[in-house]
């Protein structure tokens, strides 16, 4: 009920047309009182994409064995904390938080965010709190886990109650963009979605025909560019109308990759963010920025970046199957607030996961 | 450039201890341990910058018995040197001969950009002379192949593929064999992306290279990879004989540290650099024009090229009388920024000069001025031979600026912009008018009897600071003394 209640004011939210892009505090109660009974009513129709997002939050937990294994590299490394701290006493607490900074950097956590943890670390050893080298080892989760969970509220599709959703899906190149939108268009459609794809990268060679292959994989409709200089807004655009014409829940947008360092490629993201806005009132309903696990300190950069130009709403990291450590993910949820909603795990089409920080954590340092 | 940030910090680390009366062990570890902070930052491999740590502390305790003095120098020519060594495994790299066939196989991670840097690589070859040919054999990832074709069909080079073929073995070898037939000198083969946890897949990519025998195997990476990349690239090394390094995305401000740890980790030379999209976004690499860069020591060799090669040799004569007179013209500036054009990408010509980081040019602003520069020349191309010789800019009442305005297709208020730029710059150049002029004109003469107090009043403060105050601008002038000079920046230098 408590649940039930939650997401109907979260639907209230909604009504206004002047409503943000991002997600805003859930209004007061007793501000949309009026206004509750209507949505009780339409309780059938809007309540469709909450059940999808729990559906899928509950498939999580079915998957999390397969997060474990695309870790073994990470662990690993990690493995030498589990060494370092089986044979720690107080007279080595420097040797010993200095390799643990160490292992830290090597993960791809990065200097700053490393010399925050060992330093918080060193303090409470030195005031008596942690005494032993279990204590320490679960202080240094809660450390990681704090920064990625306190932000995570959102780490379920927040699809809105207007159909057709849009979910953008933008990144650098070479991050996995495509194959993470055929992975999500087969989790959506396995709920029983509607997808139509939007082939929205006018850019790069065969990116049409890439995702051409993946709409035929996963059994959904596409729109792609017609003649070769056509605009990506021109695509996305029509891509929706189509969603909109033809009852589609969910319009997935592909976009070329682009260093968020080049000016003219950001503005044209705005434009195709713009091109959909005017389509469906409040779209798109996400903007997924991919990140590729392999990414060092950049990432936070890149992150940056594109939050400033298009306001993104949640992180899928890509390719955690390899020897991706994944660490810088953990600075860009701390300094931006937004929350990961999926990762990548493999090439296969089931290999997009939803995001357990704690699973997460657990998996980077056990 | 890339890797901007982390020559500017070094660079720093190092001045910082230049201000240090004595030097002494906790200056150089004060020194060192900032350097290692910028170079972790940069996602270099942790142990190799540990290791990097102690080369530089041995050579510097080495130096220091034998000569007791100029420490400085020597620790900063050590950073320099282990920076290179990082960069340079001391082996080139097979280069293909023309008329004769050579295969050249790529692989890397998933998203790296192999099948891009493939075209770019034939395509650079096919410039060069050479009948290059590509193979598709990529039979995994969507698309591949159809992004493969159409990449060489707009560069108009054959290719080789299969939609129906699953076993990448097959096609690489009858592609190979097909080409070979063709008499194409450059067979070019991509292979799927993959890492070091997929088995299988490495195994694969060792039968493609067993079947194949290929004369060069050419690991491609993404700049922006952080720690992974050591234990990637020398898992790629441990499964096919790795030749060389093609690193992507360098115009992405990504630090690509990850590079120097996968130069480190296969021990072969970084052969070329991928700068964008377009296939001629594509450089040669050369490590220590490179590191010198990096560490705002200048590149030399490469702006008197780049300088020589604008400034016409019978210009020079023509623009020293100017110089004298101190008169500064319309047309001179318009000369000036024709040569600045002519040398190529602004933040590219600038890193070349010492002290002068590209951090001194706001990120992502060089095409801005670039274009601000064409603007300004399409405005005085629309002025009278009046206009353009006069060095009195009061010419310019506003019915004068309504028609240099009309004829451009630019706004007014963009002329008057110009004509304040022109007045700074004209200011600037009145200030050279004391020099002492060498009769026999020619240039390498004249930059020997410049002194660096005259030459401090010329320079904008800022450019001066970053040189290093009047130290460094005797020092600079010193280097200059060898009969290279920066006659032909003036003007536009400070752009």
């Amino acid at each position: 009920m408590a649940t039930s209640s939650a997401h109907l004011s979260f639907l209230a939210g909604r009504i206004s047309p002047f409503s943000s892009e991002r997600i805003g505090l859930f209004p007061l109660r007793g501000e949309f009182r009026p206004r509750m009974t209507r949505f009780r009513c339409s309780a059938g129709p809007s309540g469709f994409f909450t059940r999808l997002g729990r559906l899928i939050k509950e498939k999580a937990k079915s998957d999390v064995e397969k997060v474990f294994s695309g870790f073994s590299k990470t662990r690993e490394n990690l493995a030498v904390i589990d060494e370092l701290l089986l044979f720690w006493n107080l007279a080595e607490t420097d040797r010993v938080l200095d390799e643990l900074e160490e292992a830290l950097l090597v993960s791809d956590f990065g200097p700053k965010i490393t010399v925050r943890i060992v330093e918080r670390l060193r303090e409470d050893i030195m005031s008596g709190k942690l005494k032993s080298g279990s204590e320490i080892k679960d202080a240094l989760k809660e450390s990681v886990l704090e920064m990625l969970a306190k932000k995570n509220s959102k780490t379920e599709l927040q699809l809105g109650f207007r159909k057709p959703a849009v979910i953008m899906i933008v990144g650098v190149n070479g991050g996995g963009k495509t194959t993470s939108l055929g992975k999500l268009a087969h989790r959506l459609k396995n709920e029983g979605t509607k997808v139509l794809m939007a082939a929205g990268d006018t850019f790069r060679a065969a990116a049409s025909d890439q995702l051409e292959i993946w709409a035929e994989r996963t059994g959904c409709e596409i729109v792609v560019a017609e003649g070769d200089k056509a605009k990506a807004a021109t695509v996305l655009s029509k891509a929706v109308k189509r969603g909109k014409e033809e009852g589609y829940d969910v319009v997935l947008c592909d976009t070329s990759g682009r260093l968020h360092t080049n000016y003219s490629l950001m503005e044209e993201l705005i434009a195709c963010k713009k091109a959909v806005g005017k389509i469906v009132s409040g779209a798109p309903n996400e903007i997924l920025l991919v990140l590729d696990g392999n990414t060092g300190l950049n990432m936070l950069p890149q992150a940056r970046e594109f939050n400033e130009v298009v306001g993104i709403t949640g992180l899928i990291l890509t390719k955690l199957d390899g020897s991706a450590r994944g660490g810088c993910v953990v600075s860009v949820v701390e300094e931006l607030g937004i929350p990961v909603k999926f990762i990548g795990v493999g090439e296969a089409v089931e290999d997009l996961q939803p995001f357990d920080p704690e699973a997460f954590v657990n998996a980077i340092f056990s | 450039m890339v890797l901007a940030e982390l020559g500017g910090r070094i660079t720093r680390a190092i001045q910082q201890m230049s201000n240090v009366t004595i030097i002494d062990e906790k200056a150089l570890n004060e020194c060192l341990n900032e350097i290692t902070r910028a170079l972790l930052q940069s996602d270099v491999s942790f142990p190799l910058v540990k290791e990097m740590q102690s080369n530089i502390k041995k050579i510097v305790n080495l130096e220091d018995l034998a000569a007791g003095h100029n420490k400085r120098r020597i620790i900063e020519q050590a950073i320099f040197s282990e920076l290179c060594k990082m960069l340079d495994p001391g082996k080139p790299a097979f280069a293909p001969k023309k008329a004769k066939a050579s295969v050249v196989m790529f692989v890397g991670l998933q998203g790296a950009g192999k099948t891009t840097t493939c075209t770019k690589y034939a395509y650079y070859h096919q410039k060069k002379g050479y009948k290059p040919a590509l193979v598709c054999a990529d039979t995994f990832r969507a698309g591949a192949f159809d992004q493969l074709k159409q990449n060489a069909t707009k560069a108009k080079i054959p290719f080789y593929g299969s939609y129906t073929e699953s076993d990448p073995v097959k096609i690489a070898v009858e592609g190979v064999d097909t080409f070979k037939k063709e008499n194409c000198d450059l067979i070019i083969v991509d292979t799927s992306g993959r890492h070091k946890q997929e088995a299988s897949l490495f195994e694969e990519m060792r039968q493609v290279a067993e079947a194949t025998k290929p004369d060069l195997v050419i690991f491609v990476m993404d700049s922006s990879i952080g720690q992974a990349a050591f234990d990637q690239a020398q898992a790629f090394k441990q499964s096919v004989a790795v030749g060389a390094v093609i690193i992507t995305k360098m115009d992405g401000h990504a630090k690509g540290g990850g590079a120097l740890s996968a130069v480190a980790a296969t021990k072969s030379p970084v052969i070329f650099i991928g700068t964008g999209e377009h296939m001629d976004e594509f450089e040669v690499f050369d490590v220590k024009p490179f590191v010198s860069r990096l560490l705002g020591m200048g590149d030399w060799s490469g702006f008197v090229d780049k300088l020589q090669e604008v400034v016409p040799k019978d210009q020079q004569p023509e623009l020293l009388e100017k110089l004298s007179q101190g008169n500064f013209t319309l047309r001179i500036m318009y000369d000036q920024f024709q040569n600045i054009l002519n040398m190529g990408p602004l933040k590219e010509v600038f890193s070349m000069l010492p002290g002068i980081s590209a951090e001194m040019m706001p990120k992502g602003h060089e095409k801005e001025s670039q274009a601000k520069i064409k603007r300004y020349m399409t405005m005085m191309d629309s002025m009278t031979n009046d206009e353009l010789d006069s060095s009195n800019p009061k010419v310019f009442n506003e019915s004068r600026m309504m028609r240099i305005a009309r004829g451009s297709g630019r706004q007014v208020r963009e002329v008057m912009e110009m004509l304040e730029e022109y007045k700074r710059l004209a200011k600037i150049w009145s200030k050279m008018k004391g020099l002492k002029i060498p009769k026999n004109g020619d240039m390498s003469a004249l930059s020997r009897n410049m002194n660096a107090q005259h030459m401090s009043k010329v320079l904008p403060p800022q450019m001066l600071k970053q040189i290093g105050g009047m130290g460094g601008l005797q020092s600079l002038m010193k280097q200059m003394g060898s009969g290279k000079d920066m006659m032909g920046m003036f003007g536009g230098g400070d752009k």
